[in-house]
């Protein structure tokens, strides 16, 4: 029921540059990351600006927490900042704080699940009051509505009941737009064990969306 | 690709749509300012060192430090037990002292003295 309405609604990619757009911002990021290496602050905030909320996406959707996203990606913009003198520029800033941001969560999500106090109602309830994902389907339907709010439900169930790995891949692939190669730098491994994983999870993701796609 | 696996990475994406409120990356951007500021001030960093130590007994939870605590005693308690003591305690290794007859290598003969022979007739 919804699928149908979803795909017919033209969804912008949040990641998917041209490759001359990709290498322009590459520029630019070296310079700024040469110049937050000599001392300048400013240069390492427009960083935060420009990494800030595709970082903040990637975390969340790992999460699905908007309390610790905040702490979390407060830690990674620490972290990259103290270990800035050490980045020697072999891979992009982009791929690097990726790596720091990925590495940081997947961390701390084995923490989270040895901490007894934390539950499945931890997790937020997302984009239910979300305006933007409403109006994907006609908000002035109070049925429509409802259905919206539960597929918002399902679907972060579904992706939390997806292991880290797992997760992981599917939030950098599906919702974020990165391509299979960038995954593979970021992740230290093969785009083999990247496609693999993606068709693993969306095969869970079909058991617990089933409902949803006929 | 299949027709379901279309599907599902079609509803996945619609999670793109969910952001922070507005404003909220500002407030970021400032909250990490204020961090990092404080991290560099140079008055600081005596009590960072002492911040960094309760920041990292709390990162590592009270049933670790029980456990890791247990630990460690066990560990001083085995020390303790296996530590050699004094001189007096030690076992003896040395070889036993054994006390033997010294075989006769033939004494020269003690000469008498002509009074004692003198006294026996």
């Amino acid at each position: 029921m919804l699928v149908s309405e979803a795909s017919s609604s033209a969804i912008v990619p949040v990641f998917m540059p041209t490759d001359s757009a990709k290498e322009s911002s590459a520029d630019a990021d070296r310079e700024l990351v040469r110049r937050a290496q000599a001392g300048e602050m400013a240069a390492f905030d427009a960083l935060v600006v420009k990494f800030s909320p595709r970082l903040y996406g990637m975390v969340y959707h790992m999460t699905s927490n908007r309390e610790d996203t905040n702490d979390l990606l407060q830690d990674i913009f620490a972290k990259a900042y103290r270990s800035l003198p050490r980045f020697r520029g072999t891979s992009s800033f982009y791929t690097w704080i990726y790596a720091i941001a990925t590495n940081m969560t997947l961390n701390f999500l084995k923490k989270r699940k040895r901490r007894a106090a934390w539950s499945l109602d931890d997790i937020d309830t997302g984009i239910q009051n979300d305006e933007a994902m409403i109006d994907i389907g006609h908000a002035a339907n109070p049925r429509h509505q409802s259905d919206v709010n539960e597929l918002q439900k399902k679907l972060n169930e579904a992706m939390q009941a997806l292991s880290d790995d797992h997760r992981a891949v599917v939030t950098m692939f599906d919702i974020q737009g990165i391509p299979h190669a960038e995954i593979s730098k970021i992740l230290k491994v093969s785009e083999g064990t990247i496609r693999s994983r993606l068709f693993y999870a969306h095969q869970q993701l079909q058991g617990h969306l089933e409902e949803f796609i006929r | 690709m299949s027709n379901e696996e279309e599907q599902i990475q079609k509803l996945i994406r619609l999670k793109r749509y969910e952001v922070p409120r507005e404003g909220y990356f500002d407030d970021f951007l400032e909250e990490f300012q204020k961090r990092r500021d404080g991290d560099a001030r140079p008055e600081a960093a005596p009590l960072g060192v002492l911040g960094k130590s309760i920041a990292w007994f709390r990162s590592v939870g009270s049933g670790r430090l029980v456990v890791a605590s247990g630990l460690a005693y066990a560990a001083l308690i085995m020390v303790v037990l296996m530590w050699p003591k004094g001189p007096e305690s030690r076992p003896d290794n040395r070889e036993p002292v054994i006390f033997q007859p010294i075989p006769d290598q033939g004494t020269p003969p003690v000469p008498r003295k002509p009074e004692d022979q003198q006294e026996k007739f």
